[in-house]
């Protein structure tokens, strides 16, 4: 009796193991193959492309349609490539992420550990902001920036991505925070830390794991961000978002496409590094954010 | 003179009655202990002194100052907690040093304190390390090398042993009792552990549900409880309660145990005639029930009972036996041959008996 079960055992496993292992390596070809397209067409010359054969390596390896896409590509009327929009997402990016993850910080620390009455009512509508849809604060944003006069403007943006960045930001320090000791904060009162320094001195030393969340989520989001980019912004603060989209469907002339997968792969590259850079501390810090609050 | 004044302090959070009414007035230099169940409000009351929550009513005074209002770092006072609150991101020596460079001292001053308190401690090879490299002990020297290092008024300590295993409990309570004596500073411990409120107080508040039940020497917590609930949260094994009926007698008063057995009181430190006939409760601890008695003395009642089990802890042996429905429990010598299912005389001490109102369970 005892047997066959126990031999059965291992090989039905192994079986299993098979049969996932195969199921997965599907998917992340199905993920990996158009990455895979982007990448050898961005090195082939554009007769290669036409020629067909997508899969194939390159022939005639050449990185000139990277150096286009970079600085001499046209995008709307100018051509100087996807370099200044590039850094026109840099300069967003960099304040907003900043910003928002202190300012979420802040607002963590306070909602958790110097609590007022409706503190959680609060905190709840932070909460609700998270999942107001883009599209629903187009139009009195755009007053907003007007009445700032940041319309049109890279520090606009800012403002924008910031304001839709605390909700987040809060959620991940609040919880963060709710597990970190509260005798701590009391200890440092009684040494005559005050509220600021307590901040600085304690809670932010100790929230590596949660800054790194949210740097990562906040990049991602505000880097990728389309909609936003495109409304807020005239020709020189645009994002590089939308000058790739410039880039790509421009309706003059040729279809460059080694250009094209060359500007995606560039637009895509800084998000890509965040990942894989801090990737697994964006996993820990999650873990100890949410499971333990 | 007072040092440390609790002047009807009451905190309630929402509808619920924390503390009630406390008053406590505490000299310069004395160890007090709060003591009692989890709940009953101590460690609220050492919060209140600390500054880190709001009195509801009443006022706190510390050396003469009004303090009912002044925010934790102005009050002078340090705290140890139980879980210790090390800043996890900063070495020992910071987390010593902390305070006094938040209080603006210089470096050069900030790191002689430092090197004074950890000398005391003897913690000073641990500067560099950070908390998360210490062990319990070691975590419990340097929060309390925190709280020395900035010579307050008056230490808190709460619960401050707790998170130790049992042998080192014992040598930090030596050691606390030592410092305490060397540097003669006010202290307010909280604990809800009895014999470390025995061993370390000069005087003991015996607190339940925010309302302080006693507050008093050792000796008078133990020997003359205030009432039931003292009487059996303080000692261990706790003091055997019964139910007896008094009767005024010529010879002195008569007291009838659960089970029917009778003997005469005549001669005690209770005034006797003040006792009213009827049922009360009686109180005997287990060291006051013995195994051997003078012969015929009039200070002993004795009973003859069957044993129910016995507990030998080396250096006692518990004795436990039933009185009509009550369980008894007796500490007998720790070379006592005594066996469960015997027979045996139980001698009690008639002059170490407590007597109870039944109804408000305060002393007669």
């Amino acid at each position: 009796m005892a047997t066959p079960s126990m031999t059965s055992a291992p090989s039905t496993s192994a079986i299993m193991r098979t049969c996932l292992y195969v199921v997965l390596l599907v998917f992340c070809l199905f993920y990996l193959v158009p990455l895979y397209v982007m990448l050898v067409n961005s090195f082939k010359e554009l007769d290669e492309i036409r020629g067909g054969g997508m899969l194939n390596l390159p022939e005639n390896f050449t990185t000139a349609p990277w150096a286009s896409a970079w600085s001499t590509a046209q995008i709307g009327v100018q051509p100087t490539g996807l370099k200044p929009y590039f850094l026109n997402s840099i300069y967003m990016v960099v304040p907003a992420v900043f910003i928002s993850t202190m300012i979420g910080a802040l607002n963590g620390y306070v909602l958790s550990k110097w609590t007022f009455a409706y503190h959680r009512l609060v905190f709840g509508l932070l909460l609700f902001s998270c999942f107001i849809p883009f599209q629903i604060v187009l139009i009195p944003m755009a007053r907003v920036l007007g009445t700032f006069g940041l319309a049109g403007s890279t520090w606009g943006l800012v403002l924008v991505h910031t304001v839709y960045g605390i909700g987040f930001s809060t959620l991940f320090f609040r919880n963060y925070y709710e597990a970190f000791p509260t005798e701590l904060i009391k200890a440092a009162q009684l040494d005559g830390a005050g509220f600021f320094q307590i901040f600085r001195r304690i809670m932010l030393p100790s929230s590596g794991p949660i800054i790194v969340v949210c740097v990562i989520w906040q990049f991602t989001n505000i880097w990728n961000d389309f909609l936003f980019g495109a409304s807020f912004t005239d020709f020189d603060s645009q994002p590089i978002t939308v000058a790739l989209n410039n880039l790509v469907s421009s309706s003059t002339g040729v279809k460059e496409y080694n250009v094209h997968f060359a500007g995606a792969i560039l637009a895509a590259l800084p998000t890509l590094v965040v990942y894989i850079v801090s990737g697994r501390y964006f996993v820990r810090g999650l873990m100890a954010g949410s499971v333990k609050g | 003179m007072s040092f440390l004044k609790i002047a009807n302090v009451s905190k309630s959070f929402a509808s619920t009655q924390v503390l009630n009414d406390i008053n406590i007035d505490i000299a310069e230099g004395e160890f007090v202990v709060l003591v009692g169940p989890s709940g009953c409000g101590k460690s609220t009351l050492l919060n209140t002194i600390a500054g880190l929550e709001n009195v509801t009513a009443g006022q706190i005074e510390i050396a003469g100052q009004d303090v009912t209002h002044t925010v934790p770092a102005d009050r002078d006072i340090a705290m140890v907690f139980q879980s210790y609150a090390l800043y996890p991101n900063m070495t020992v020596e910071k987390n010593i040093t902390f305070a006094l460079e938040m209080r603006g001292m210089s470096a050069e001053a900030q790191r002689k304190a430092c090197a004074e308190v950890s000398e005391v401690l003897q913690i000073s090879h641990l500067l560099k390390r950070k908390p998360g490299q210490l062990s319990g002990g070691q975590r419990q020297r340097v929060a309390m090398g925190r709280a020395l290092v900035r010579n307050p008024q008056v230490f808190l300590f709460d619960e401050p042993l707790s998170n130790l295993d049992a042998k080192l409990r014992v040598d930090m309570r030596t050691e606390i009792k030592q410092l305490h004596a060397k540097l003669g500073t006010t202290i307010v411990y909280v604990t809800h552990d009895q014999i470390e409120a025995m061993t370390l107080a000069n005087r003991i508040a015996v607190m339940n549900g925010g309302i302080i039940q006693q507050l008093g020497t050792p000796d008078d917590i133990y020997n003359r409880p205030a009432n039931l609930f003292v009487a059996s949260f303080m000692g261990s094994p706790s003091m055997n309660i019964l139910d007896v009926t008094l009767a005024q007698k010529k010879t002195g008063v008569e007291v009838t145990l659960p089970n029917g057995d009778k003997f005469t009181l005549a001669d005690s430190n209770i005034d006797l005639k003040s006792l009213k006939d009827g049922q009360v409760k009686m109180g005997i601890r287990p060291e006051s029930i013995m195994e051997k008695a003078p012969a015929s003395s009039k200070d002993f009642a004795t009973l003859n009972q069957l044993i129910d089990v016995v507990e030998p802890s080396g250096s006692d042996t518990f004795v436990i036996f039933q009185l009509g429905e009550t369980t008894m429990n007796a500490r007998f010598a720790g070379d006592s041959t005594v066996k469960s299912g015997e027979k045996i005389k139980f001698h009690l001490d008639l002059r170490r008996v407590h007597f109870f109102d039944p109804e408000t369970g305060d002393r007669l």
